[in-house]
């Protein structure tokens, strides 16, 4: 009598599980509860320990830790030079390149507003299955889901769940990650896909005969519809060519997530999204 | 009064832990001491806290914490019927049992959700949460604050 009753209470159990389970599959209401909650308060948590942290490392590289500043001084000060160069040629081509957009009547680009952001955590907890950062801006500065994050380097992956002032963000090195790319010289376009952490990417779907060469740099296409036109994503690291199949490319990221402390936050203007859905 | 603010300080320093040690739960020692120093309707309330904070960190789709929360009481449950509460050798079973809910928790609802995933890591993390269950039981145990008078719930 005892064991039926026990068997009774775990199959109920199991019913309501599964019911709550396939119903917030279909609806989402439990994950957005959670994260409204949950990802808040963790968030919330883990910011001032963070900005203590920054505060503190901060201190150190400005005040004390000065060993060979002097000679960083100076190659940055070259470097600047050399980029004050660069820029003034890339401005004049990008004046050229919209002065070209306009007699040819082209759209242009939606525009996109840039919020710079602070990573306070990696993967946390158990459920955390996928190659995710958590950053410190969420729905109140504007962050939607799917919005593109960027390091200084290059794109780093875009945004998988948003609280108030908090949000997670899949990294591009995820498995589960694809994005539309093309080389930025040669015009080939493909599908870049994560491996896991520490493992190159690879570019699948590219042209049998795409002219790939090592060391050029993938771009994003736009295609996705996600990410904005002409970011930088990855070079490529190698190109293996077997006859009568694709070949098999591999891509080194730009941006390394595991040293990453500050992000930018792309997002798109909320006018433009509204006559897209009209 | 001291007993929630003590649970709030738990909280707060597992979800640091949890920071520094992806994948791994620092809450489920918190559970099973609050089984055993406290009540059960406070071991209620803070497992629907901590289920909320997991899910809400986590990238499955809700069911994760509430799952692997169930299975680790019903095995508290069925494993106070062979062995002493507070037994360590049990703790360490415990622990062990965490880490294949966690591993096989995780492979299933990954899948149901088409999810790819390195295996590898999370046969990691499932050690590492068998590892520090233990540790994370005693230490939790031996900072508990002792209620005025020494009486015990389970």
């Amino acid at each position: 009598m005892r064991l039926r009753r026990i068997a009774a209470i775990i199959l109920a159990g199991l019913f309501f599980y599964l019911t709550l389970y396939t119903w917030n599959q279909r609806t989402g209401h439990l994950d957005s509860l959670t994260g409204y909650t949950g990802l808040e308060f963790v968030g919330l948590t883990l910011k001032p320990g963070k900005w203590i942290a920054g505060q503190f490392s901060g201190f150190w590289d400005r005040y004390v830790y000065l060993v060979g500043v002097r000679e960083q001084l100076d190659e940055a000060r070259a470097e600047v030079d050399q980029l004050k160069l660069e820029q003034a040629d890339l401005k004049e081509r990008a004046a050229l390149a919209t002065r070209l957009e306009s007699l040819l009547s082209f759209t242009p680009p939606p525009a996109w507003f840039k919020e710079g952001g602070r990573v306070i955590g990696q993967r946390l907890g158990p459920a955390s299955v996928l190659e995710t950062i958590m950053v410190d801006k969420g729905k109140v500065q504007g962050v939607a889901e799917d919005s593109p994050v960027l390091a200084p380097k290059g794109l780093l992956g875009r945004v998988l769940r948003v609280s108030p002032t908090s949000c997670t963000v899949l990294l591009l090195t995820d498995p589960n990650s694809k994005i539309a790319v093309r080389g930025q010289k040669k015009r080939f376009a493909g599908i870049l896909v994560g491996q896991g952490r520490g493992s190159p990417l690879a570019l699948r779907y590219v042209n049998v005969n795409a002219l790939l060469e090592e060391g050029e740099l993938l771009v994003t296409s736009g295609m996705d519809k996600i990410f904005p036109k002409g970011l930088p994503v990855a070079r490529i690291k190698s190109v293996a060519r077997a006859e009568g199949s694709s070949p098999t490319v591999t891509a080194e990221l730009l941006a390394d997530a595991a040293t990453m402390e500050e992000i930018t936050l792309l997002r798109r203007d909320a006018d433009l999204d509204e006559d897209e859905e009209e | 009064m001291t007993q929630a603010v003590w649970w709030l300080l738990f909280t707060l320093a597992a979800i640091w832990a949890q920071s520094f040690f992806p994948g791994v739960d620092f809450f489920a020692p918190g559970l099973i001491v609050c089984l055993q120093k406290d009540s059960k309707t406070k071991a209620a309330w803070l497992c629907l806290a901590w289920v909320i904070l997991q899910e809400g960190t986590g990238s499955l789709s809700f069911g994760y914490a509430l799952a692997q929360y169930a299975g680790l009481l019903a095995c508290y449950g069925v494993g106070r019927w062979l062995f002493e509460g507070r037994n360590f050798v049990f703790i360490c079973l415990l622990g062990l049992i965490l880490a294949g809910i966690h591993h096989s928790l995780t492979l299933t609802l990954a899948r149901f959700q088409d999810y790819l995933f390195d295996a590898d890591l999370v046969l990691r993390e499932s050690l590492y949460q068998a590892l520090f269950f233990p540790l994370a039981w005693v230490l939790a145990s031996e900072l508990y604050p002792k209620p005025p008078q020494d009486e015990q719930a389970v």
